[in-house]
Parts: C-alpha cells; sequence; structure tokens
C-alpha cells in the first residue's frame, strides 16, 4: 500500500534531519528546567483524558506517559548539581518533580494501580515540602473546551494536598475485597461462570473499569485452580452464573462501607427449619446482602439474622452453615452450624416471654 | 467542520455553463498541503538495499581479527552509509564480545552500529523481516542507549522509529510497541524542542524543528488511527502542534490541530479522514484506496454530521473524475450525506450537482427517461445552482415530448439564471429556453427571448 511507503519516506526526510544541524546539548541549568518543564507540561496537558472516562487500554497509555515523564524529571533534578544550580533553581526542579510524582498518582489511581499511587504521593511529600504549605494547590480534574481556529481554554479543579489524598482515597477505597469460596463444582463449569453487576456501570467509568479488573482477576484465579481468592469490586448487587443449564447461580451484594462475608458458591443445598417459624417479627435471614425466602432450598454461606428483638431474644447475629458433619460452634452473636448435603438443620430461637411481648414499648 | 478539498458545484456546471465558473473554482479555498520532504536532507541509508554481510572483507572478516579491528571496521562502514558491511562486522564484534564477557562503552558504541545499520537496512527493503525484529534491532540499540546517553534527540528519534516499524510489522496492534514508538519520538521531539527555544520561528533551525514535529504528529495520525486508544492522541497532538504555529507549515498545524475536535473528539475517525484527504491530494493514489480510507473514516465517524461531511468529501473527490460509474458513484456518496445531514447548504449542493451530473450523462447518452429521473430527484430540495436542475428537467422532457413540463421547466431555469449570474453564463440557460419554446411552437416568445438576449449570442 502506498501509505507504507510513504511513511518509510517522511521516516527517512526525519532521520536525516537528525543528521543536519549539531544539537545543541541541554548544557545550562536553564535549559535543564525547560526540558523538564516541557515533561510537566505533557503531563498536565494530559489530565483532560481523565475526564473522558477512559478504558483501561486509554488510561494505561496515559499511564505509560507519564511514569515516563516522572523518570525523566527525576533524573533532570538529580542531576541539577553538575550543572551548578543554585539553590532557587534546584528547589525550583524539587517543586517541578514533587508535582509530576502527584500527577502520577493520579494516573496510577486512575490506571487502579493503586499502591504505587500511595507510594508516589509519599514520594511527592520527600521530594518537596511545599507541596505541604497551605497554599499548595494540585490539579485534581481537568476539562478542556474549544472549537477549531480557536484557542483551548482548560479548567483545572485545584485541590490542597489533604483535600488532593482524600480524594484520592476515596478511589482507593472504592473497591472492596471480596472472599469466594468455591466447592462443588468442575473447573470446567468454573471456567464458563459469567459475573454480572446492577446497576450497570457508566462505559468507562471508575465502577466499570474495577468491575472489569475484578472479573479479570476472579476468571484468572479460576483458571489457575484457585478455589478461595479474594478478589477487590465495586460496590453493587452481583449476579454470578454458570453456563445455560447449569444450577450455578448465586447473587451476592457488595456493601458500600462494612466488610463483606465470603460468598461461598457450592453447588449442595439444605432445608432449614426455623423454630418459630419466619414471620413479621422474623426471623430474617440475608445471605452477602440478599435476603433468602426459599428455606427448603438454602445455599451454604454466612447468614446474618434480623430478628424483633422483643419476641425472639438471644438470636445470634451471624449464622454460618458450614457443609459437613461437626459439632456446632455458638457464641452469643456467631454461630457455626455443620449440615450434611441434601439435609436438613434446624434453627431454634427463643422466643421473649408473653408478657413481655405483650407489654412492650 | 472545516470544508476541505472542496470543488465548488461551479466546477461541475463547467461542462456546460463557461469560464466563468472557472474562477469561482479557483477562488475555492483549497485544503493546505503536506510540506515536501526536504530535498537537501542528506540521505541515511544507499539507494540500494544490500543485505547484511555476514562474512565481512579481510582484514576484518578475517577470523583471527582482533576486536578493535572489528570495531574500527564497522565504525569506518558505518561512517561510510555502507550499512551491510557495518551490521555484518558490528555482529561478529558483538558475538565475540559477548563470548569474552566484554560490555562498556564500546560494546554500547558497537551495538548501537549493529542497531542502527540493521535498522537502515529493514527500511530501505521494506515488508517483513525475516528474524526477531525486536532482539536483532531494537534491543541492540536500547542496549546501547543504557550506556551511551550522548545525542538522545537522535538515539531517541531512532528508536522511535525502530518500535514503530516494529508495530507496523506486528499488524499494529501490540500497544506496548505502539507506547514506546510514540514515546521516543515525543522525547526526541522535547529535546529538539529544547535546542530550539531561543531560535526565531523563521530561522532555518527552527524549521528543522517543525519538520520534526510535522514527522511527530504525521505518525501520531497513524498510531492514532489503528490504535486501541487514539484518543490519548487528542491531548498529543494539542500539545505538539503549537510549536510548528507560525511557521512555514503553519497552515498544516492548524489543520492537524482542527481534527482534535473533528466528530466530537473522535481521534480514530479524524485521523482515517486527514489521511484520505492527504491521500486525495497524491497524484499517485489509487481512487478506490482514498476511497476504502474514507470508508474508514465514515466508519468510525459516530455524529451524523461528521460523518455526512466525509461521505461529502468522497462525492466530491469522485465528482472530479468523469466516468459514468464514478458518476453514480459521486451521487451514492453524496445522496448518504444528504440523508444525514440535510440542512447542510454545502451538502445539498453537492447531493445536487451529482445528480446533475448524472442527469446530464444520461442526456448526452439519449437515455431521456433516466435524464428525466435524476433531474426530478435534484429538484426535490434547494440548492445553490439549482436552475440547472431545472435546465436538465426542461431538456429532457422537451425529448420526450411533455410540452408542459419542458416549458415550465424550461422557463423557471432561465428566469432563475438570469437572477443569479449574467453575461456568458446565462446564455446556455437562454438559449434552452429559446430552443424549447421553437419545439413548441411558441415562436413569438422564443423571438422576445432571442431579442433580449441577443447580446448573450442566444440563436
Amino acid at each position: 500500500m502506498r501509505g507504507r511507503a510513504r511513511a518509510t519516506l517522511i521516516l527517512c526526510a526525519g532521520l536525516a534531519l537528525t543528521t543536519g544541524p549539531a544539537p545543541r546539548a541541554a548544557e545550562s541549568i536553564d535549559a535543564i528546567l525547560d526540558l523538564a518543564r516541557g515533561y510537566s507540561d505533557l503531563m498536565r496537558a494530559a489530565l483532560p483524558v481523565l475526564g473522558r472516562n477512559p478504558d483501561a487500554a486509554t488510561a494505561w497509555a496515559v499511564l505509560y506517559d507519564a511514569r515516563r515523564c516522572v523518570v525523566e524529571i527525576d533524573r533532570l533534578a538529580a542531576n541539577a548539581s553538575i550543572y551548578g544550580a543554585s539553590p532557587h533553581d534546584r528547589q525550583a526542579l524539587q517543586d517541578l518533580a514533587a508535582g509530576a510524582h502527584l500527577w502520577l498518582a493520579l494516573y496510577e489511581t486512575d490506571g487502579l494501580e493503586f499502591d504505587r499511587a500511595r507510594q508516589e504521593v509519599a514520594r511527592a511529600r520527600a521530594l518537596a515540602e511545599s507541596v505541604e504549605a497551605p497554599e499548595f494547590r494540585v490539579e485534581w480534574t481537568a476539562r478542556a473546551t474549544g472549537e477549531p481556529g480557536k484557542g483551548l481554554v482548560t479548567r483545572y479543579h485545584l485541590l490542597s494536598l489533604p483535600e488532593f489524598e482524600a480524594a484520592l482515597g476515596s478511589v482507593w477505597s472504592r473497591a472492596r475485597p471480596v472472599p469466594f469460596a468455591f466447592s462443588g463444582y468442575r473447573s470446567d463449569e468454573l471456567s464458563a461462570l459469567e459475573m454480572t453487576r446492577s446497576p450497570q456501570a457508566a462505559p468507562g467509568s471508575l465502577d466499570e473499569r474495577l468491575l472489569s479488573r475484578g472479573t479479570a482477576m476472579l476468571r484468572e484465579a479460576l483458571d489457575k485452580g484457585q478455589k478461595a481468592p479474594t478478589v477487590p469490586l465495586p460496590p453493587g448487587i452481583y449476579r454470578l452464573k454458570g453456563h445455560a443449564g447449569s444450577d450455578l447461580d448465586r447473587s451476592f451484594a457488595v456493601p458500600e462501607v462494612s466488610d463483606l462475608d465470603p460468598v461461598v458458591v457450592e453447588r449442595a443445598r439444605f432445608a432449614l427449619k426455623v423454630d418459630p417459624k419466619p414471620g413479621p417479627h422474623g426471623p430474617r435471614l440475608f445471605l452477602n446482602g440478599i435476603e433468602v425466602g426459599d428455606l427448603s432450598a438454602m445455599p451454604y454461606g454466612v447468614y446474618r439474622l434480623k430478628t424483633d428483638e422483643g419476641y425472639l431474644r438471644g438470636a445470634p447475629e451471624v449464622v454460618r452453615f458450614v457443609l459437613g458433619e461437626g459439632i456446632p460452634d455458638k457464641t452469643r452473636t456467631d454461630w457455626t452450624l455443620y449440615v450434611p448435603g441434601g439435609s436438613s438443620a434446624q434453627l431454634s430461637l427463643e422466643r421473649a416471654p408473653l408478657g413481655d411481648r405483650l407489654f412492650r414499648k | 467542520m472545516a470544508r476541505r478539498g472542496t470543488i465548488r458545484i461551479a466546477t461541475l456546471l463547467l461542462l456546460i455553463l463557461g469560464p466563468v465558473s472557472l474562477a469561482a473554482a479557483a477562488a475555492a479555498p483549497k485544503p493546505p498541503r503536506k510540506p515536501p520532504s526536504p530535498q537537501s536532507a542528506p540521505k541515511t541509508a544507499p539507494r540500494s538495499a544490500p543485505k547484511e554481510e555476514a562474512r565481512p572483507q579481510a582484514p576484518a572478516g578475517d577470523e583471527t581479527a582482533d576486536l578493535a579491528s572489528l570495531r574500527s571496521d564497522a565504525l569506518a562502514a558505518y561512517d561510510a552509509r555502507d550499512y551491510a558491511r557495518a551490521a555484518g562486522v558490528a555482529a561478529r564484534y558483538v558475538e565475540r564480545a559477548r563470548d569474552e564477557g566484554r560490555t562498556g562503552r564500546e560494546f554500547a558504541a558497537v551495538s548501537f552500529i549493529l542497531g542502527h545499520s540493521r535498522y537502515e537496512l529493514q527500511q530501505k527493503s521494506g515488508g517483513r523481516y525475516e528474524g526477531d525484529y525486536r532482539a536483532e534491532i531494537i534491543a541492540p540499540l536500547e542496549e546501547s542507549l543504557r550506556v551511551l546517553q550522548d545525542d538522545p534527540a537522535f538515539k531517541n528519534m531512532l528508536l522511535g522509529g525502530a518500535y514503530y516499524t516494529l508495530w507496523d510489522l506486528g499488524g499494529r496492534s501490540d500497544p506496548d510497541s505502539e507506547s514506546r514508538a510514540h514515546w521516543h519520538l515525543l522525547k526526541s521531539l522535547l529535546i529538539r524542542a529544547n535546542e530550539a527555544r531561543d531560535r526565531p520561528k523563521d530561522s532555518p533551525e527552527y524549521d528543522v524543528f517543525a519538520r520534526h514535529v510535522l514527522l511527530y504528529l504525521d505518525r501520531c495520525l497513524d498510531l492514532a488511527a489503528a490504535s486501541a486508544s487514539p484518543d490519548v492522541y487528542i491531548e498529543r497532538i494539542r500539545a505538539a502542534a503549537p510549536w510548528g504555529f507560525a511557521t512555514a507549515y503553519d497552515a498544516r498545524f492548524w489543520q492537524i490541530e482542527r481534527l482534535t475536535y473533528f466528530d466530537g473528539g473522535n481521534m480514530k475517525a479524524a485521523a482515517l479522514w486527514q489521511r484520505g484527504l492527504d491521500a486525495m491530494q497524491d497524484p499517485k493514489a489509487e481512487v478506490d484506496d482514498v476511497l476504502t480510507l474514507f470508508g474508514q473514516a465514515a466508519e468510525q465517524t459516530r455524529r451524523s454530521k461528521d460523518r455526512a461531511e466525509v461521505y461529502r468529501q468522497m462525492a466530491d473527490f469522485v465528482s472530479t473524475l468523469d466516468t459514468p460509474a464514478r458518476r453514480i458513484q459521486a451521487s451514492d456518496f453524496a445522496r448518504k450525506a444528504f440523508a444525514l445531514d440535510p440542512a447542510s447548504p454545502e451538502i445539498r449542493r453537492q447531493f445536487g450537482s451529482a445528480l446533475h451530473l448524472l442527469s446530464y450523462g444520461s442526456y448526452a447518452s439519449g437515455r431521456f427517461e433516466e435524464a428525466l429521473g435524476q433531474a426530478q430527484e435534484a429538484v426535490t430540495f434547494e440548492w445553490e445552482g439549482m436552475e440547472v436542475a431545472f435546465f436538465d428537467l426542461s431538456r429532457a422532457a422537451a425529448e420526450l415530448g411533455r410540452e408542459s413540463d419542458a416549458l415550465t421547466h424550461g422557463q423557471r431555469a432561465y428566469r432563475m439564471a438570469k437572477g443569479k449570474i449574467a453575461g456568458a453564463a446565462l446564455q446556455p440557460f437562454a438559449q434552452n429556453y429559446v430552443n424549447i419554446l421553437r419545439q413548441f411552437g411558441q415562436d413569438d416568445l422564443a423571438a422576445r427571448v432571442q431579442k433580449d438576449e441577443a447580446a448573450l449570442g442566444v440563436r
């Protein structure tokens, strides 16, 4: 195709240019500062990308450049002394470097590299005290507006360092670790597992990318034969479903704040008899945030109980139904009951005395 | 989106309306052309594309030659731009130095010669690389750059070029090669920008830099067209393009900068669109290749207005090729554009003129029913220049003996034209009306019109 020939021609022309006038090395501290600003400006110029809900590939591409820019700025700052830089110029380079590390923290966060992002904030602090100053501000978001032939206007949302860290922190904690426990299913059944979330995340949103990463991590863990992986997922209602015809169908909720009980994915079921029978005063049983109504085919797992304490006294908060045989373990709030597959279990709760129930406030 | 490469309707009407329209066509804005590659730039590779010489001449080729001789020989061949020999000797040096466990600056220098020479040989020969491109070309360059970091602008430019080739050879789908190709080119550019920072924009030094920026932007468009993350190039292009403003290539830089707004910031579509526009101006380009590029751009374009503009450009391009098949193609593209953006005066004009050309061709071939149908479609919407559609309609109707249609449309075409144009351009309309009047026995009226327009040469 012509394009190839043209590309080669342009490349040759470009390379030929480089053999033209002898390049001037960046020999002065001014040149060094300018070059460092050049890299810094590039990082800043890329900030509007983050406002467009970039997909994983785009986030990675921006992050790639940002990491490279920071390496270059750090290198220039480290070599400043050989150019006889004044303390003022050295400080200027350090400040540039610190700012670049903060932007890199932002790009790392957007690339879901949260540990690296934390390290970048720490690095910025170590490089320059100026970032701790009350008047210091760093760009959090950038929105570019413009039209052909007119100047580009970029509006930045600036934050102080504590605000910046808090904002990053809210992103870092957006995904919550979800422990899974798979048993009773063949590896090919688990390979065909599909995980969906509601509400559906907006394309390119942080939740969508966190979900995409979590799904990939779960898939990788299952492919490796791991039976108890922990996967970070954003809050929402999830459903795990096997291939068509499979009985694998398990829902769970990832809460916004509290930790999640292990999501037990087990083929076996058991029947549960509750005494007294569930009624308006409870007990209501919740498995990973989803209320379970059919007591005849209960999945194993960690159940949370909600009861009317005026009617049912001393009910546990948590009951773990574990497949197999064993001696029940009961504390005041936490019970562990062993139930063989296909059999039934009894959950007996103590009723409050009738008088208490009649005259309770 | 600004009009690009527009050929005014007047040009299309040239067939019947005479030289006035040509002047109008000349006044039409032309898209900025890509600046030519510098004629005076020295070549980086020999004209022929010799293979790497695995067995260099004596004494360096001698099995007993020491490393110093091999290094000197490789350097001499490299300086003479005898890349085949340089690559062969450098490869032997590197192999032996590795066997002896040698590293250091000298090793790095010869590694660079090896990588660069192989790169030049590959560029010259084109096509597939038979060996392992990354291991045999990129690795020696990177290995060298880790130790010898002199002339970083050139070395990064070279490395960027090598990664670009790797990306290209690998089917333009590897994001790692893409990122590295872009990064090294960008780094080279930043170093050059630093060197050019105090130079006036009209200085020869800045001109060299501006051409570097053009090369970089050209690469950005290429990468964006195939990238899985094309929109990162919006900011990349916006950051680099201003370096070229107010230089000799100002128009081209603005054109590329404007691309970042195309289709609401759809850089993949924009890059393909620009590739189509560039190919359109290349006289050696195959028409179908150009249309394929435009077609890809249209497919990637999300907003109907922008997609319509792509189709309009396709119609405009094809309409300059005066063959019956291309005329049909032109009207098809224009129809697609019209369906997407019927409010655009430019698109209406394009569609109307495409139908006019079709009608004209059908009429000239004696297919009067077809000519009539095409002209009828051209008067279903208003467009600048639609008097020619009425002109076509009247002529075709006259040939088919439809008196009323012929007279009505002939008169309308003449009156519309008279309200807009004068002189020689009006003559065909007046003559056509007179002819039709005479054909249907309206000799008195024909004589009056003939008298009124006698100065135009109406007979």
